[in-house]
């Protein structure tokens, strides 16, 4: 064999690799087809007509038709154009951890389409519609600004963040498709006719949401949103637990970084503001801390809110967010701490000027209450989420202990003690696995997040022994307040890993 | 309406967007040629079909081509096999091919333990002869060997066959079909004279009553789920599998038989159908052998005995027994829970036999159905020139050799007169260094194959490693001398044969990376260096090939003599064989033996049977659980060098290995699940996720197969007759449970 023919062999076969030419060696199949060839598969998988006045289009899932095979997430994903492993359906499955009644039922699930969206409720700048002819809850890609507020008030883990685009996108009943008469992709795609778009009279879907009940075992209670699926041939066990196949699973939630620095510094710099007004109010200007006292008050009340936009996907259209005052607490949030940060200023200003008295004490009140409304918006955006581990007690406590540990910090360390034993008392009791009454939480605490939960015990106990020693010695506050800070921030990334996110049944080992 | 909430709606309406470029991103517009709406952002200008390149269901896919190039799937619609549907590895078909772990050029490793360094492909195939070619010429034969796949195009496995046999002139290859399909080959040669499934999927439509077999159908292969449902006859189905899988959820009939009785379960039917009377003798007078020993045989298989054995209770055994012999049309399917065992080839005859005794074979709806496991086992099984000479020929028949050697015109002396080894004694030869240098096709052993222990060890022992592969990181790869970057299903020409005998197209309609060329091409190139290019001169290419191919099957059982090239297959949605030239039955879904006439010699099916054989490692005091393997997920394919290419693949798997453990036996060892347990066998110990359920039988555990560290446990055992792997059973233990469960970050 010679080298020149080896090589001319070579470049034929490179070259011929190269070349496709399928299309003029087979025919074209469907030449002259005018309709999807698929539609007769369809046909009785999706309704004939429009929903009426007080109906809406829902899901309707046979679990006994489902087996698994998942092709409906595939299906979604192919054929809606979606990025890499993005897909609006999710197939998860339920178990009976039961000796005599071994059981498993996987359950296919996309979003509900509610009859009261929470992730249209919570959004702050109305980036969702619920389309009054259909019940489709559809995003406004473009409207949205990446806040991610939706993918903690939606019960059901459904509108899901795309970190290359900066914003939510979720399942929209493929309504372009049903508006041709076409069935979803989900539905074309299951070998077992197991999805199905029915027509749903809104009074059901509002009667079945009442009390406690709920789409599967361990979802989160309709009443939160009243879903609009319709799951059929649930398997039921009497007397047996039936769990998510995932249910072991501890994977800690995402840490929202910038939210856990906003959450923190707002808080601590409200607190700050808030003492020195009082500080001012009640003691006089003598014993007041000074200037700077009140500047470090704003200027972590300015680093606060940087803070809070990084953790926006589309920063830039973040004016958007007034929008939805009217529901949203987090665009309330958004509002309040925007003019709480211009009050902390003139604050600062009206200090440094040495303002008449009537002036400095309305501005120093503004300042003072504006950051207390402030927190409490802040407050009620996780409340909102109807979180178990985030509810009223539990984030009032937190948010509010911070504020006044931080903020008393300089002036009243007493105060600033007394609140940050509390705190970290709370939170013992909440990571111990047989008394909190969040055990799912506790046990992500003292296993993935033990380290974290170390970090904030040590930094939590050297804030008081400094803050303890500031009171003989004045120079260790400055310390004692950095450590109290950042044991808080730790404290903060916990109160948002440790959260159980409320979700449809997952997979094995997570999904 | 006060004028300020009129204020406000009147913001909301300029302010609120409800297009843009996000929005624009998603829109859908109307396919062409029949397509439903299709992403804009990929919308095709024309479609072409061609067979999946996963399991052997052999579904059609649609691609989705712009500018010749395929930019999406969608199931075909118009195939036979599944109607417009796909599993979600056939919709994900497509993301394999654009990974960056693709192997796009030579890679020559000259110094073990260091990176390969990339090199030419004329490079590449001199190394290729000048490091085996010594060895054979000092060693002899016996020396070299390949290991194939079920992976590739008929036309590649014949073509690569052909060379390393008779271009290279090497004794020994095999493939890794043996450890997926060897034993229903080995069964239906003893039992029906040829490596023959004689069914159609229409039987599962046709069916009164469906036994499945070690069959976790509705994962392991969707598609065929979906035909069962398609079935009108509101069918019994029956599942027999110790575990409560997706398949048996779906049941109307779970027999969850104790692990390994399966052989007995099927003995003891047999005697209670025999007592009863509920067998067709005309049939078994007209057209089987053997029966009166078989029967003689089974006299021992009394009903207690059995039912102890099995852990199944008399009445169920009996109500199985009156349901089977009921004159209903009954089919038995069986995968991998018959296929990987130590004494597979009985247990999968027991089940033929079931089926010749109740005249439930050559009609509608009936059948000892083996399904297949990949997309080409079919194909391989007769044109891999491994177990069986080109065409489903003999190497110890001097009649077919002559025949080949015509057929090829190549002297009758290159072919071996001898058998190759099965892969495990190839694997036992480069341990004992009898053979020095292997050539790996399309498989990734250093994750599959069993007990694997130190399969890396074992390749460093040979001289020379050539590893031929889409990508060049596997565990088999990253032990390889020589790397060959071969081109991927869908970028490249050439037929599969699915599970049920049908002949599928499969196309080019993507480009390979760099230099990776088809396995057939790599083939012809080193035939060419080789020096042997001549005799291949007819196999120009893969559609010529398959001309060639026609002419081997010519007489056989398995005759495609008739077939008028690939535009056929293609437009007629595939062709099950037989298929001669002087076919008269062209039905699109046909079954074999409606003539009660099987291809032995005197055309009769003799009942096939032995004794029990003891299990080679049994639960015992030290290694108190049985451990099980199996498929963990739709998603996932077997060693995952493909699926974890794709995103949603993955998300639809386990994240991580794990343990499926009873809940009797986890609470006895204080585990619960996500927990860390070490679980160990004679062989490896592993440290994995716990996942406490009950569809795992107690005394048994169950890890998927999908993660390299499974077959660090399994125990290298072997069916005698078939030489396929014991995979599903081994003796194992847990002897540490992490009780921290900072283990689990």
């Amino acid at each position: 064999m010679s080298l020149v023919s080896t090589k001319n062999l070579i470049d034929e076969l490179l070259e011929d690799q190269q070349s496709l030419t399928a299309v003029e060696r087979f025919s074209q199949a469907h030449e002259k087809a005018t309709t999807p060839v698929l539609e007769t598969h369809y046909r009785s998988l999706i309704p004939l007509s429009k929903p009426g006045e007080g109906e809406q289009y829902n899901f309707e899932v046979d679990l006994d038709a489902c087996s698994g095979c998942k092709a409906c997430v595939t299906a979604c994903h192919s054929l809606n154009g979606l990025d890499d492993g993005e897909s609006w359906r999710d197939v998860g499955a339920l178990i009976t951890p039961d000796l005599t009644q071994p059981s498993q039922q996987t359950v296919t699930t996309a979003c509900h389409h509610c009859h009261d969206p929470a992730c249209a409720n919570g959004c702050p700048t109305l980036a969702y519609e619920k389309d009054a002819d259909t019940g489709i809850v559809h995003h406004l890609d473009d409207q949205c600004i990446g806040c991610q507020y939706c993918t903690m008030t939606c019960p059901y883990d459904v509108p899901k963040y795309n970190a290359r685009l900066g914003i939510v996108r979720k399942c929209d009943m493929c309504q372009s498709r049903l508006k041709e008469g076409e069935a979803p992709a989900c539905v074309q795609a299951c070998p077992n006719e197991a999805i199905r778009i029915r027509i749903v009279p809104l009074a059901v879907v509002i009667n079945r949401a009442r009390g406690g009940s709920t789409l599967v075992p361990g979802a989160a209670p309709s009443r939160i949103t009243k879903p609009s699926t319709t799951f059929l041939n649930l398997r039921e066990h009497e007397g047996t637990a039936t769990v998510s196949a995932d249910d072991g699973n501890l994977t800690p939630a995402h840490a929202h970084l910038p939210l856990v620095i906003m959450l923190v510094l707002t808080q601590v710099a409200s607190g700050i503001l808030l003492f020195d007004v009082i500080s001012r109010f009640f003691a006089g200007d003598a014993a007041s801390p000074g200037l700077w006292h009140a500047v470090l008050g704003a200027g972590l009340a300015i680093a606060g809110l940087i803070a809070a936009t990084l953790h926006l996907g589309r920063p830039l259209q973040a004016w958007r967010s007034f929008l939805g005052w009217r529901k949203s607490w987090l665009s309330r949030e958004i509002l309040v701490f925007g003019a709480w940060s211009g009050a902390a200023f003139a604050y600062v200003a009206t200090l440094y000027l040495e303002l008449p008295g009537f002036i400095d004490n309305s501005i120093a009140l503004g300042a003072a209450t504006s950051g207390l409304a402030g927190v409490f918006c802040s407050v009620m955006v996780y409340v909102f989420t109807k979180r178990q581990f985030w509810s009223l007690p539990q984030t009032g406590t937190r948010f509010g202990l911070t504020l006044l540990a931080a903020g008393s910090c300089f002036v009243f360390p007493f105060i600033s003690l007394l609140a940050l034993a509390t705190k970290l008392g709370f939170e013992f009791f909440l990571r111990s696995e047989t008394r909190s009454p969040f055990p799912h939480s506790a046990k992500v605490i003292n296993g993935p997040l033990w380290r974290i939960w170390s970090g904030r015990v040590i930094l939590g106990s050297l804030a008081l022994a400094l803050i303890a020693g500031s009171t003989v010695m004045p120079t260790l506050a400055f310390p004692g307040f950095v450590a109290l800070v950042a044991g808080e921030m730790l404290a903060r990334a916990l109160y948002f890993q440790a959260v159980k996110e409320p979700k449809m049944p997952g997979g094995i080992t997570g999904s | 309406m006060s004028s300020f909430s009129r204020a406000t709606e009147e913001i909301k309406k300029r302010v609120r967007t409800f297009s843009g470029p996000l929005t624009e991103s998603l829109v859908r517009e109307r396919g062409v040629y029949g397509l439903g709406q299709v992403p804009s952002s990929v919308a095709p200008e024309a479609t072409t079909s061609m067979i999946c390149g996963f399991c052997a269901t052999g579904c059609s896919l649609n691609l989705h081509l712009r500018e010749g190039e395929a930019s999406n799937i969608t199931p075909n619609f118009d195939y036979p096999v599944n109607q417009g549907m796909a599993c979600p590895k056939g919709w994900e078909a497509l993301a394999p091919l654009k990974s960056k772990d693709r192997a796009t050029t030579p890679l020559l490793r000259t110094d073990r333990g260091k990176a390969p360094q990339a090199v030419d492909w004329q490079t590449a195939a001199e190394t290729f002869r000048d490091r085996l070619k010594p060895i054979i010429e000092e060693h002899g034969p016996e020396s070299v060997a390949f290991l194939s796949t079920g992976q590739i195009c008929s036309e590649e496995m014949a073509l690569l066959g052909a060379f390393a046999k008779f271009g290279m002139g090497i004794t020994h290859g095999d493939g890794n079909t043996r450890q997926c399909m060897a034993t229903a080959v080995r069964a239906y040669k003893e039992s029906f004279g040829f490596d023959a499934p004689p069914y159609t999927y229409k039987d599962f439509e046709e069916s009164d009553v469906i036994v499945l077999v070690g069959s976790n159908l509705c994962i392991a292969h969707p598609i065929m789920w979906q035909r069962v449902l398609q079935n009108k006859r509101n069918p019994e189905i029956i599942v027999i599998d110790p575990r409560r899988t997706e398949t048996a959820m779906q049941a109307t009939r779970h027999l969850a038989i104790k692990p390994k009785s399966d052989l007995t379960f099927f003995y003891g039917l047999a005697h209670l159908l025999i007592e009863k009377g509920l067998i067709d003798k005309d049939f078994i007078t007209e057209h089987c052998d053997d029966f009166d020993a078989f029967s003689d045989h089974v006299k021992d298989f009394d009903l207690a005995s059995v039912s102890e054995r099995s852990g199944i209770t008399e009445e169920e055994l009996t109500s199985m027994a009156e349901l089977i012999g009921s004159g209903k049309r009954v089919s038995f399917w069986w995968t991998m829970g018959v296929n990987q065992s130590y004494e597979a080839t009985r247990t999968a005859q027991s089940i033929i036999n079931l089926a010749l005794m109740t005249g439930n074979i050559g009609k509608p709806g009936t059948g000892a159905n083996s399904i297949t496991g990949q997309c080409n086992a079919m194909g391989s099984r007769l044109f891999s020139n491994t177990t069986n000479l080109l065409g489903g020929h003999d190497f110890e028949k001097e009649e077919d050799r002559r025949k080949v050697a015509e057929i090829l015109s190549i002297p009758e002396e290159r072919i071996p007169t001898q058998n190759s080894l099965p892969y495990h004694s190839i694997i036992d030869g480069v341990k004992s260094g009898k053979i020095k240098g292997l050539w790996i096709i399309a498989t990734n052993p250093a994750h599959s194959w069993i007990g694997r222990e130190d399969f890396a060890g074992v390749l460093n022992q040979l001289d020379f490693l050539v590893v031929q592969d889409m990508y060049d990181n596997t565990e088999t790869a990253a032990c390889a001398d020589l790397i060959l970057p071969a081109a991927a299903w869908g970028e490249k020409d050439g037929t599969f044969i699915n599970s049920e005998r049908r002949i599928g197209i499969v196309k080019k309609v993507a480009k390979a990376p760099g230099k990776a060329l088809s396995d057939f091409s790599i083939v012809r190139l080193l035939s060419t260096v080789w020096g042997c290019g001549e005799w291949f001169d007819e196999w120009k290419t893969p559609e010529a090939t398959f001309k060639i191919l026609q002419q081997l099957s010519k007489g056989q059982p398995c005759d495609i003599s008739g077939i008028d090239g690939y535009r056929q297959i293609d437009e007629e949605g595939g062709i099950q064989w037989p298929y001669p030239e002087e076919a008269i039955d062209t039905d699109q879904e046909r079954r074999l033996f409606s003539d009660g006439h099987f291809f032995t010699d005197n055309q009769r099916a003799p009942f096939i049977f032995d004794t029990i054989q003891a299990d080679p490692e049994p639960p015992c005091e030290d290694y108190p659980l049985r451990l099980l393997t199996g498929r963990g997920s739709s998603s996932q394919w077997h060693t995952q060098t493909r699926t974890r290419q794709s995103a949603v693949l993955q998300k639809l798997g386990a994240k991580e290995n794990y343990v499926e453990i009873h809940p009797a036996d986890a609470v006895a060892l204080g585990i619960s699940s996500g927990q860390k347990i070490e679980v160990a066998s004679r062989r490896g110990s592993i440290r994995i996720k716990s996942f406490v359920n009950s569809i795992v039988p107690k005394g048994s555990v169950f890890i998927p197969m999908h993660e390299e560290t499974t077959n660090q446990l399994t125990l290298p055992s072997f069916d005698p007759h078939s030489h396929q792997p014991n995979y599903k059973s081994c003796a194992v233990r847990i002897p540490s449970v992490f009780k921290d469960n900072k283990e689990l970050d």
